[in-house]
Parts: structure tokens; C-alpha cells; sequence
């Protein structure tokens, strides 16, 4: 790492919000109740509490290589077969996931406001967009990502207005239609919605001052869990489980409904701010792929390695892609996301401790 | 083989002229020394040499100045005069003691020495006087510049109500002093540069040592002393070789005429640069936040000045942003729009020939041609070019049935938007915003003008001014710096808390 590290815990927190918030939350109460039904919001937040455990284990394991990042010491750690590896599987998670967000996104866009306009135009615009963010290196990205999580926030006071219109008995009784394993498999469903926090692994060696990080985590993935939970919440009182489930993005449609005199859909303002948030996210796993392509071939420039990443990227996955298609892609990339990330923090960390701890035994 | 060793020799002899500067030129004696600036300046008229002896001694003396930009009767009262009447005690000693007879003996200003033909030049450039005097290997400087400036007059940008009513001058010795008198600290340090090898200037950086950070004003030094630049003729191109982000359209720099302005933000820990020959100074490191920040703002109630704050900076997105919503909606996003507010718009469209982005672009672009018309057009005229092409040009559109009624309102507020910053320069960057966000909107409606704008704060969020954060107080959120960005808390004499936060940042 070069230069003094001046990323704020806010900013580490902010990235991990940015990161979280722009994937799923449209759908997450859909797929959420598909599959826990009522009990939707309980698996939602039981998702998020076990993300809060995970980033926490990721959190103390970039807290054994302070100023470092994967693709410095993954090598040092896993030895040069299983290292190489480790970041090659992570660089393909990075890139199905910038792939999966800008394309979701574009999607969407496609299919509720500009029919005509290929939805490649708009996964190009977004990559453009993340390239830029990464140009500007790990500071600039945060400072991206704190803005823009300060500009959508404000939307979330909608979430009241549709939360008056809906109706408790909804969620009652709640856990009367999910058994155990049903809930499992809400928070499996809900996975993808909290997918990228694995950014603070790549953040922490930046930060200006690390003992901050473990809170910044805590209440970043506090706020997420809060703000998907009251999301799920407040549909499942608007619509009921068998309405919702066949709304394919329910969060949008709850959203039109609310107006004001001035605005009369707010799916659409929505929809133009959640930008900045795609952008946040695309840009958090555009960085990460290009360090983990760093820590593979440790020569290669940051800057020409994130353009070339990036137009290889929007190459791979040109073309039309339905909605419900990605978004079903999108649940199975949840899952393998949520395992890769939390196997690698329960096997690294010991692993990392005894390394550690035999540096310090030489250094002695 | 030979040039290797004689490269060597000269290492271990210490001849280290090697890495001189090519352009330095040694004194060469008196005749010589005199002979070498004729040529060179003898062309220009106001180009003056003054022989005289030196006292009882009889030593051949010349002052040499510019008397366009020097003091003659200084000169004659307080540098010849005394030299010539230097007693025959004093004028017996020592050749080598000439430059101390002539040091005491001047009576204006500073004496400084200087071993080299092209400084010596340089300084008289400059508006000072070089004294040779024979069998003296240096030759003196002396500062008697002529005050030919314009008197101190009112700010004419930066103007306000309360507060004091004086600007700064051409001259940047004036300048300091009238920083000086705000801040009579033994603090405040002033470091000299001349850029410009073709036509030297001047360049005064100030700065509050134990305020401004040593980070800050290293960077700064070091990019001053990289400027390599035949002329630096204002203030505006000395901002630009700084090339701190010269592709940025974002002002990167305060530029102030007001002494006030320019003491405040010293003592908040920035550093000032004053120019020779231009009336306004640069304040570095600025911030996106400084756009919206009038020198009026200090001497306003502190709610007041938060409720103004406020307006600029909604002024400002509204001057961008105005034309192309009303593109998007009208064209895609009609479903923002409540049914009876669709309906009067729709009505007010009726007839128009052209799409709504070009309807849009015809009316901003009229609008543009007749803003920078008026800049040019003498004063007397100006207003009733304003008024022709505003209210005659604007009912004609609207009875043609070119643009509709609404459109007018949006264009006009949106421009009138424009002028709502203090600083002058936002009207450019507006009217650059504004292009890009119509082109934007009229070919992806909304979601064109997000990208526009997630581009320009992604691009914000990049930009540094030396080490400090472009979006500061923003991004890095500050708490404690908000307190003067939008909302203004009462002054209560916190100017070193001012200045360490932004040390911190």
C-alpha cells in the first residue's frame, strides 16, 4: 500500500452499506417470502445477523495484516498453489458479481422506463461510471460511496408511508407457514442482498484509524439488516405472502404508490438514485477484482488492469438477459458468495493467527 | 574517455559547475557589466543608467533602472546623493569594503548583493535598481520602486454590505500590506518567487506557520519552484501551471480581491498567493463547499447566512438541472408528474413543432449568445440589449409558437439560477453542466441525467487540492466543519478550532 492511509471508519462503514444496499433490495422481500413465507422478515434478519458474524471474523482476519490487503497476503498465507488458487476463485466471484449488478440493474431499467433502449447501453453506462470510481483510487471510491448513501437515505423515509398503508395481520402469526428449514432457506434466499461486505477486507488496510473498523462493520451491517427487514416488512403488510410472491421486484411497485403532489411515482426517483448505489457496488467489486488480478500477477499496472477488467467484463456479458432469469442467477451467486466469503474467513483466520504468531516468534 | 575523466577531476576538485545553471551569467567587470545591460536594454527607452563617482574616492558608480517602473527622485535624493557626498574616512578603506559603504550609506529600502548578470536583469525588470560600482565583484540591489498602481478603491465583485470596503491593487507589495494589516503576527510568513523566464513576475506566497500544515505548504513550494513559464501574466494561468487538475472544469482555487477574505482563510489554515500585477489573490486549498461562500456570509446574522447558503446551493442545481428535467419529463418521465400538472404542460405544448430537447437547446443556446453579447456590448447599451432580448425575443418565441411558455420560465429561472453563486465562475461551470445534462436527458431521460451527475460527483470525489478532499466537509464527513459549510453557527471566536480541523482533513 502506498501513501498515507486516510480512508475514515465512516467511509468504511459507508462502503460496506453502498456495497449491500443496491443488490436485491427490489426483490428481497419477493424471494425472501418464497420461501419462508410470513416468516420472511425473520429470515431477513437472520441473513443479516449471520453476515454481521462473518464480517466480523473477516474483520479481525484484515486485522492480522494491517496495512495489506488479499492480494498482498494471500500468497504469504495460503503458500503459492492454493494462494493463486484462493484469488483466482475470488476474482471470478468479484466479476459475476459486477456482471450481475450492472446487468440486474440495466434490466430493470429496460423493463420499466426505456423499453427501446438495449439494456447493454445502460450495463456500459455503469461500467464507465465504475471505472471512474476505481480511477480514483480506494479514497475516491469512499468518498463516492459516503456521498451517495447520504443522497439515497432520504428514500428510506418512503418505506413509513407504505408501512401506514399496509396491513399487520399479514404477519401474523409469524412463524405460522415456515418451519425451521424453511427459514434456512430464507436466509439462503436472502444472501445475495447482503453480498460485497467482503469490501472492509480491502478497505482496512486503508483506513486512518483500524481500531474504528470493528464498529464501522457492526453498525453498517446493523443498518442494512434494519433497513431489508423493514423493507420486507412493509411489503409483506402491503401485499400479503401469495400477492407478493408474484411480484417479481415488489419493493418498486410499493413505491409507485406512495405520491406526493409534486412526484407521483416515486418507483421512478427510486430508480434513478439507486444509480449511485449500483455504481458503489460495481466500482467496490470492480477494485476488488483488479487488486485480486494484482495479487495474481503483482506487475500489472492498477489503473490500465481496472480499464481492461472493465471493457472485458461489459464484452462477456453483452446481450439481453431477462429479468427473472438473473435475478434466479442471482440467488445461486448469494449463496456461493455467502459460503466463499464465510469458508474463507473460518479457515484463514486460524491460519493467519498462527502465521502471525510465528513471524512474531523469529522477529523475537 | 577524455570527457569521463575531466568529469571526475572536476568531482574530486569540487568544480561543480557542471550542474550550474546554464543561464547564469558571472559579472564581468565594470566597463563590461555596463556595456552587457546597454545591450540588452539600451533598445528601451525608459531603460535609464545614472553615473556618478563615489565620494571623495572618486570610484565610477552606475545605477541602473527602469524609470517607468522606479522612483527617479528617490533615486537621486536617497541613493546618489548620499553616495556621492560619502566622506573621504570612509570612502579610503578597503575595496572590499565598498559594498558595506554603500549599504550604509543608501537610505531607501532593502540592499541586497547578487554575482549574476541574468538576476541582476531580472531585478531590474522587476521595478528595482541595480547599483555597480567599479572593482566590486557583485552588483546591488537596491528597492526603490515608484507606487505607479491605481489608489485603493471598493471591491467590485466581492461586494458587501458591512465589512471593510477596500480591494486589492495591482501591486503586490501594496497587497501584502494591506493583509498585514489584518494580521500583525510575526506568524504569518511571505516566501518570494519569480516566475517567468521571459517576463518575471512576482510571486508572494503567505501563509500562518503553526495554521497551515507543513504538508500543505511543501507541496505548494514544490510545485511553485517546478513552474517553468516564459510569462505569468495573471492570476487565472498561475492557478492553471500549478496543474493541480487542469482537465477539471471545477474552480480548483479561491480567487479573491478582498484583503478580508484572503486574512480569514489564512488564519483557517490555508495559504494565499499574490501575483505582481494582478489585483486578486489565490487561496489554496479550496473546496467544493467555498463555491457557495460570500465574504457577506460574516458580516450576515448566522441564520441568515444558512438560509442564503442554502438557496445557493439549490440555486445551483437548479441552473444545471432545470432545462434537462423538463426535457426528461416531458419526453419519458411523464409518470413523475401528477395528472393535472401533465395536462397543463401538455397544453402549454400544444403547436410546437420540435422535440422537447430541441426546443430546449434552441432556447439555452439564445440565451447564452445573448449573456455573452451583453458582456461585451458597452455598459449604456447592455440593459437594453437585456431587455430587448429578454422580454422582446421571449414574447416573439412564445407568439411563433417556437417554445413554449413554460420552457421560457424554465430556461430563465434556470439562468437566473446561474448568477445565485457568489463566485463568477460557477456561471461557466453551469453552463457546461447544462449542455451535458440536456444531452443526457433528451437521449437517456433520467437516468441520463444520474449518470451525468454520478460521473460529476464521482469525479468531485476524486479530485484532491493539495492532499485536501475536493467534497470536504461532505466526503470525509466532518461534523465539526459543517458548521460553517450550509448552516453557519454563531462566530464565537473559534478560529484555531477552524484551522486544526482543517489540518485534520
Amino acid at each position: 500500500m502506498q501513501g498515507k492511509p486516510r480512508v475514515t471508519a465512516m467511509q468504511h462503514g459507508m462502503l460496506i452499506v453502498g456495497t449491500l444496499i443496491a443488490n436485491g433490495i427490489f426483490s428481497l422481500p419477493r424471494v425472501a417470502a418464497q420461501e419462508a413465507g410470513r416468516s420472511a422478515w425473520v429470515a431477513v434478519a437472520g441473513a443479516g445477523l449471520v453476515v454481521l458474524l462473518v464480517a466480523l471474523l473477516s474483520d479481525r482476519l484484515a486485522g492480522l495484516f494491517p496495512r495489506q490487503d488479499p492480494a498482498d497476503w494471500s500468497l504469504k498465507l495460503m503458500g503459492p498453489v492454493f494462494g493463486r488458487l484462493w484469488l483466482l476463485l475470488y476474482l471470478v466471484k468479484s466479476c459475476l458479481f459486477v456482471v450481475l449488478t450492472m446487468r440486474i440493474y440495466s434490466a430493470i431499467i429496460t423493463n420499466r422506463m426505456l423499453a427501446h433502449t438495449p439494456s447493454s447501453a445502460f450495463a456500459a453506462m455503469i461500467l464507465v461510471l465504475s471505472v471512474m470510481a476505481v480511477l480514483a483510487g480506494i479514497n475516491g471510491l469512499a468518498r463516492f460511496a459516503e456521498i451517495s448513501v447520504m443522497v439515497w437515505f432520504p428514500l428510506m423515509t418512503l418505506l413509513a408511508v407504505t408501512l401506514l398503508g399496509g396491513h399487520t395481520f399479514h404477519l401474523l402469526p409469524v412463524f405460522g407457514d415456515a418451519d425451521f428449514g424453511g427459514l434456512l432457506l430464507g436466509v439462503k434466499s436472502a444472501a445475495y442482498s447482503y453480498a460485497g461486505f467482503d469490501i472492509l477486507l480491502f478497505s482496512y488496510p486503508h483506513l486512518e484509524k483500524p481500531k474504528a473498523s470493528m464498529r464501522a462493520v457492526l453498525w453498517s451491517i446493523i443498518l442494512v439488516t434494519i433497513i431489508y427487514t423493514l423493507t420486507t416488512v412493509a411489503a409483506l403488510m402491503f401485499f400479503g405472502v401469495e400477492h407478493l410472491t408474484r411480484l417479481l421486484v415488489p419493493t418498486l411497485v410499493m413505491l409507485s404508490i406512495a405520491e406526493t403532489s409534486v412526484i407521483e411515482r416515486f418507483d421512478s426517483v427510486a430508480l434513478f438514485m439507486w444509480m449511485g448505489m449500483v455504481v458503489v457496488t460495481s466500482g467496490t467489486q470492480l477494485y476488488m477484482g483488479t487488486r485480486l488480478i494484482q495479487g495474481l500477477w503483482p506487475r500489472l499496472s492498477f489503473h490500465k488492469t481496472a480499464v481492461f477488467l472493465s471493457a472485458f467484463l461489459l464484452i462477456a456479458s453483452w446481450g439481453e438477459t431477462p429479468l427473472r432469469q438473473l435475478i434466479t442467477l442471482a440467488d445461486y451467486f448469494g449463496t456461493f458468495d455467502l459460503t466463499f466469503v464465510t469458508l474463507s474467513a473460518v479457515l484463514l483466520l486460524p491460519l493467519a493467527y498462527l502465521s502471525v504468531r510465528r513471524s512474531t516468534h523469529r522477529g523475537r | 574517455m577524455a570527457g569521463w575523466w575531466e568529469l571526475v577531476r572536476a568531482w574530486f576538485a569540487g568544480d561543480n559547475s557542471q550542474g550550474n545553471d546554464p543561464n547564469k551569467v558571472p559579472l564581468m567587470g565594470y566597463t563590461a557589466d555596463l556595456r552587457h545591460f546597454r545591450e540588452l536594454l539600451g533598445h528601451a527607452p525608459d531603460f535609464t543608467v545614472r553615473e556618478f563617482r563615489l565620494g571623495v574616492s572618486g570610484q565610477p558608480v552606475a545605477a541602473l533602472y527602469l524609470k517607468s517602473l522606479a522612483d527617479e527622485a528617490r533615486i537621486a535624493t536617497e541613493l546618489i546623493l548620499p553616495l556621492s557626498a560619502v566622506p573621504a574616512l570612509v570612502s579610503s578603506s578597503t575595496h572590499a569594503s565598498h559594498a558595506d559603504t554603500v549599504r550604509n550609506f543608501v537610505a531607501c529600502g532593502t540592499v541586497a548583493e547578487v554575482a549574476d548578470l541574468s538576476l541582476a536583469l531580472d531585478h531590474i525588470l522587476l521595478g528595482e535598481t541595480v547599483v555597480l560600482v567599479e572593482d566590486l565583484d557583485v552588483a546591488l540591489v537596491v528597492d526603490a520602486r515608484a507606487s505607479r498602481g491605481r489608489v485603493i478603491a471598493p471591491p467590485e465583485i466581492e461586494t458587501t454590505v458591512f465589512g471593510p470596503k477596500i480591494a486589492f491593487v495591482e501591486d503586490c507589495e501594496m497587497n501584502l500590506s494591506l493583509i498585514r494589516q489584518q494580521i500583525r503576527s510575526p506568524d504569518l510568513h511571505v516566501e518570494t518567487f519569480v516566475l517567468g523566464t521571459r517576463n518575471p513576475r512576482r510571486v508572494l506566497m503567505l501563509y500562518i506557520a503553526g495554521l497551515a500544515t507543513d504538508e500543505t505548504v511543501d507541496q505548494l513550494r514544490s510545485r511553485l519552484k517546478a513552474i517553468h513559464v516564459g510569462s505569468l501574466l495573471q492570476t487565472n494561468y498561475l492557478q492553471q501551471m500549478l496543474g493541480i487538475s487542469p482537465w477539471s472544469p471545477f474552480p480548483q482555487a479561491i480567487h479573491s480581491e478582498r484583503p478580508d477574505r484572503v486574512s480569514g482563510n489564512l488564519l483557517e489554515g490555508r495559504i494565499a498567493l499574490l501575483l505582481d500585477g494582478s489585483p486578486e489573490a489565490i487561496i489554496l486549498p479550496m473546496g467544493f463547499s467555498d463555491l457557495f461562500q460570500s465574504p457577506a456570509d460574516y458580516y450576515d446574522h448566522h441564520l441568515l447566512t444558512s438560509l442564503m447558503r442554502s438557496l445557493r446551493l439549490l440555486a445551483f442545481f437548479i441552473a444545471t438541472t432545470l432545462p434537462a428535467l423538463y426535457v426528461a419529463i416531458i419526453t419519458y418521465n411523464y409518470e413523475l408528474l401528477p395528472t393535472d400538472l401533465l395536462f397543463a404542460v401538455a397544453t402549454a405544448r400544444a403547436g410546437i413543432p420540435f422535440p422537447p430537447v430541441i426546443e430546449t437547446v434552441l432556447m439555452v443556446v439564445l440565451v447564452d449568445i445573448l449573456q455573452e453579447g451583453a458582456l461585451r456590448i458597452p455598459s449604456k447599451v447592455g440593459q437594453t440589449v437585456g431587455v430587448v432580448g429578454g422580454f422582446v425575443l421571449g414574447q416573439a418565441v412564445i407568439l411563433a409558437r417556437l417554445v413554449s411558455p413554460l420552457l421560457v420560465i424554465v430556461v430563465a429561472v434556470s439562468v437566473i439560477s446561474s448568477f445565485a453563486a457568489p463566485d463568477y465562475r460557477v456561471v461557466g461551470l453551469t453552463r457546461l453542466l447544462r449542455y451535458a445534462l440536456l444531452a443526457a436527458a433528451g437521449v437517456l431521460s433520467g437516468i441520463g441525467i444520474t449518470a451525468v451527475w454520478t460521473g460529476v460527483v464521482i469525479h468531485m470525489a476524486s479530485l484532491e487540492i493539495l492532499g485536501v478532499a475536493y467534497l470536504r466537509p461532505f466526503a470525509p464527513l466532518r461534523l465539526g466543519s459543517l458548521s460553517d459549510f450550509i448552516y453557519k453557527k454563531p462566530y464565537r471566536g473559534a478560529d484555531a478550532s477552524q484551522a486544526q480541523r482543517i489540518r485534520e482533513e
